[in-house]
């Protein structure tokens, strides 16, 4: 049987996983997390469902993050993501898969080690043809620019566990940098900040949530307050407490900063012709961190260069793997011209 | 007796709620059957069972020496696993006719505080007595189902069940218990204060079931004192023995006595309501913002204890509808699920 071959481009990020079908289109996008049974191994729930768990779970529910800072911690339960991913969503039968070509997406600053262990799991689904390639090549060509053109371009991914800034040109990462400090990071300072300031511990969820609510970075942004539960760590009750968005703002900054002087230190290392061409072109912002409002207008006025938000930040990984999977990360073999 | 091990028909299901003071049993398709005191009288010198359930608390300290009464389920703890099979055994071969030989699925309601060798030892007792399915479950879980409350949420819940020999706190979300605590202040506990207060007082010696009406009549925790129709304060006459002449002798004891009494008897539970909120996960903590907090159990009873409890943690009390009965009402949902399972819709 000479059928025709399934394409998937996985993106392996931190707090999403997103898997992408040729002729389907985004299959799954949800958070990349799974709660199994302790006593069976059952999946008790995966993405959205195993979400909602977060800081919630008794201990017969062990829930898990398969990947941590971008790279995969806990190889069973990131096979367990993908099965259900495979068998529940989208039913694809052990033929199918073994008639598959697959490409995961993952951070720049990977060991060799840590890409072996995405093909070692993929190839553990029975897709024998697998390979792996940078998060930020497929976000640039996801957010529709040709980077096969002999013209540098710069792009900014802020994810769940990393920050990725690269810089291509011809088809390729002339040159990339990953720092660890992303949106799971942001979720925990503003834990610890809160917790500080108002004495009141919230969880993960919520700070994610008051994350999402209220950042905004721009000059002239409302001031917006909302209300919270937690627990009073005097008292210990459960209590309301009201996060400012200036509280917020007063967490991110310095995130942002870190993010500005990591992009600085790839600039001082790109070459005078391509420094060049991104700055005529502009700094493209892409991930969930490119969603707080004022970021490219932060970024921008620090560096004096125009910054863009792709239109799919939190897609455009997986979108870029169409282009992937049809020239297999060859930068002679322009997909946009297939 | 015959047993038809391999066709489904006539299999019933059989929830059993071992508590410290009560035991309830509730069968599948004809409600609860069973609700008696958990005593059993045995004969000393053969070991037979003699009564179970009320039969055998007629006899308590009215017997000679040749039968002993005793409580399998002493503060919550089994102290005597062997009894609580002779108990459930001859309760339920008194019940059904068939024995347990019908039962598809057998549910033990336990306290929190049992351990996984007590376990084990219930779940074969129900593997020898035939039953294939045989699940011991949290009091908390079944009585915080039976408190109307859909447990099968990332959701968290607070139940307090006031019973007879303990009060349980549990933390409850995706269809389990979190944490959970016990104490051995509760029923049983307020009446030995209350006959303890009139002794010292009154040199009054009252019996446990005086105790129990006074408590029933007259308990009360926050707000006004209870008053009666004529506008005085509640008073309840008490009737026992005194202690100097050895002569029956009846006092008078008003509300206010016994809410003094009661106030000391909450401090503990109080304190590990407190501790209970402190060790709750954030996130939890968070939900019971919304959710508030359950009380059930015969303690739901008590004037006042929604405001007492509201004061502590500062979030929404509510009391179950049927306090003393949702354990029973919960084993009732659990029946009906087939698998173990965490969350989506129970029903």
């Amino acid at each position: 049987m000479a059928s025709e071959k399934f394409r998937l481009g996985i993106d392996l990020g931190t707090t999403n996983m997103i898997v992408y079908m040729e002729k389907k289109g985004i299959i799954y996008n949800d958070p990349a997390i799974i709660a199994f049974d302790r006593d069976s191994g059952r999946v008790v729930a995966a993405g959205v469902e195993a979400h909602h768990m977060l800081g919630k779970t008794h201990e017969k529910i062990i829930l898990i993050r398969p990947l941590r800072n971008g790279v995969i911690g806990d190889m069973h339960a990131a096979r367990e993501l993908l099965k259900y991913v495979f068998g529940k969503v989208e039913a694809l039968t052990e033929r199918q898969l073994s008639n598959t070509v697959a490409v995961v997406c993952c951070p720049s600053e990977v060991t060799k080690i840590e890409r072996d262990t995405i093909i070692e799991l993929i190839k553990s689904m029975n897709i024998k043809d697998v390979f792996v390639e940078e998060e930020i090549k497929a976000g640039a060509m996801g957010a529709g620019l040709d980077i096969f053109e002999s013209k540098g371009t710069m792009i900014v991914d802020i994810g769940g566990g990393t920050t990725d800034v690269g810089v291509l040109s011809f088809g390729d990462i002339v040159l990339s940098r990953t720092i660890r400090k992303a949106g799971d990071y942001i979720n925990s300072e503003i834990g610890k900040f809160i917790k500080k300031k108002y004495k009141v511990e919230i969880g993960e969820i919520t700070s994610e949530l008051a994350k999402i609510e209220l950042a905004d970075m721009r000059e002239s942004a409302t001031p917006m307050t909302n209300r919270y539960a937690g627990r009073d760590i005097v008292l210990g009750v459960p209590k309301y407490v009201d996060i400012t968005s200036q509280d917020v703002k007063d967490i991110i900054v310095p995130v942002y900063e870190e993010i500005v002087k990591l992009i600085s230190s790839v600039f001082k290392e790109t070459s005078p012709e391509l420094s060049a061409d991104i700055y005529a072109n502009g700094i493209l912002l892409a991930g969930g961190g490119a969603l707080v409002k004022g970021a490219d207008e932060f970024i921008s006025l620090k560096l004096n260069i125009p910054v863009k938000v792709c239109r799919n930040v939190l897609t455009c990984v997986a979108e870029g793997a169409k282009y992937l999977l049809k020239n297999r990360g060859d930068y002679l073999v322009n997909p946009l011209q297939l | 007796m015959a047993k038809k091990s391999n066709s489904k028909e006539g299999k019933i299901n059989v929830g059993i709620d071992l508590g410290t003071s009560n035991l309830r049993i509730y069968v599948e398709g004809r409600g609860m059957v069973y609700n008696e005191p958990s005593l059993i009288a045995i004969d000393k010198a053969t070991g037979n069972v003699v009564s179970v359930g009320n039969d055998a608390a007629a006899l308590l300290d009215k017997t000679h020496d040749k039968v002993e009464v005793k409580k399998p389920i002493h503060g919550g703890v089994i102290s005597d696993i062997d009894l609580v099979r002779q108990i459930i055994v001859y309760t339920v071969k008194k019940l059904l006719v068939s024995g347990f030989g019908n039962i598809s699925r057998l549910m033990l309601c336990m306290t929190t505080e049992i351990t996984e060798t007590e376990k084990t030892a219930l779940e074969t007792l129900g593997n020898e007595l035939g039953v294939q399915d045989t699940r011991i479950e949290e009091e908390i879980k079944a009585s915080s189902i039976g408190g109307d409350i859909n447990i099968y949420k990332p959701m968290g819940h607070l139940v307090i069940d006031i019973g007879g020999g303990t009060t349980d706190f549990g933390v409850i979300s995706l269809g389990d218990v979190v944490l959970s605590r016990s104490i051995k202040t509760a029923g049983d506990y307020f009446d030995s204060q209350i006959t303890h207060y009139v002794k010292e007082k009154y040199n009054l010696e009252i019996g446990p079931q005086t105790a129990e009406q006074l408590k029933i009549h007259l308990a009360s925790l926050t707000g006004d004192i209870p008053i009666n129709e004529e506008g005085n304060v509640c008073f309840f006459e008490t009737r026992g023995r005194d202690l100097v002449s050895g002569l029956p002798r009846m006092v008078v004891i008003n509300a206010e006595e016994i809410r003094e009494i009661m106030l000391e008897c909450f401090e503990p539970i109080r304190s590990a309501l407190i501790s209970t909120l402190e060790s709750t996960p954030p996130e939890l903590s968070g939900d019971l913002v919304d959710t508030g907090v359950l009380v059930t159990g015969g303690g739901a009873l008590i004037k006042g204890v929604k405001e007492y409890f509201e004061d502590i943690a500062t979030v929404r009390v509510v009391l179950a509808k049927d306090p003393i009965n949702s354990v029973i009402e919960g084993t009732k949902q659990l029946l009906k699920i087939s698998k173990r399972r965490y969350f989506g819709d129970y029903r």
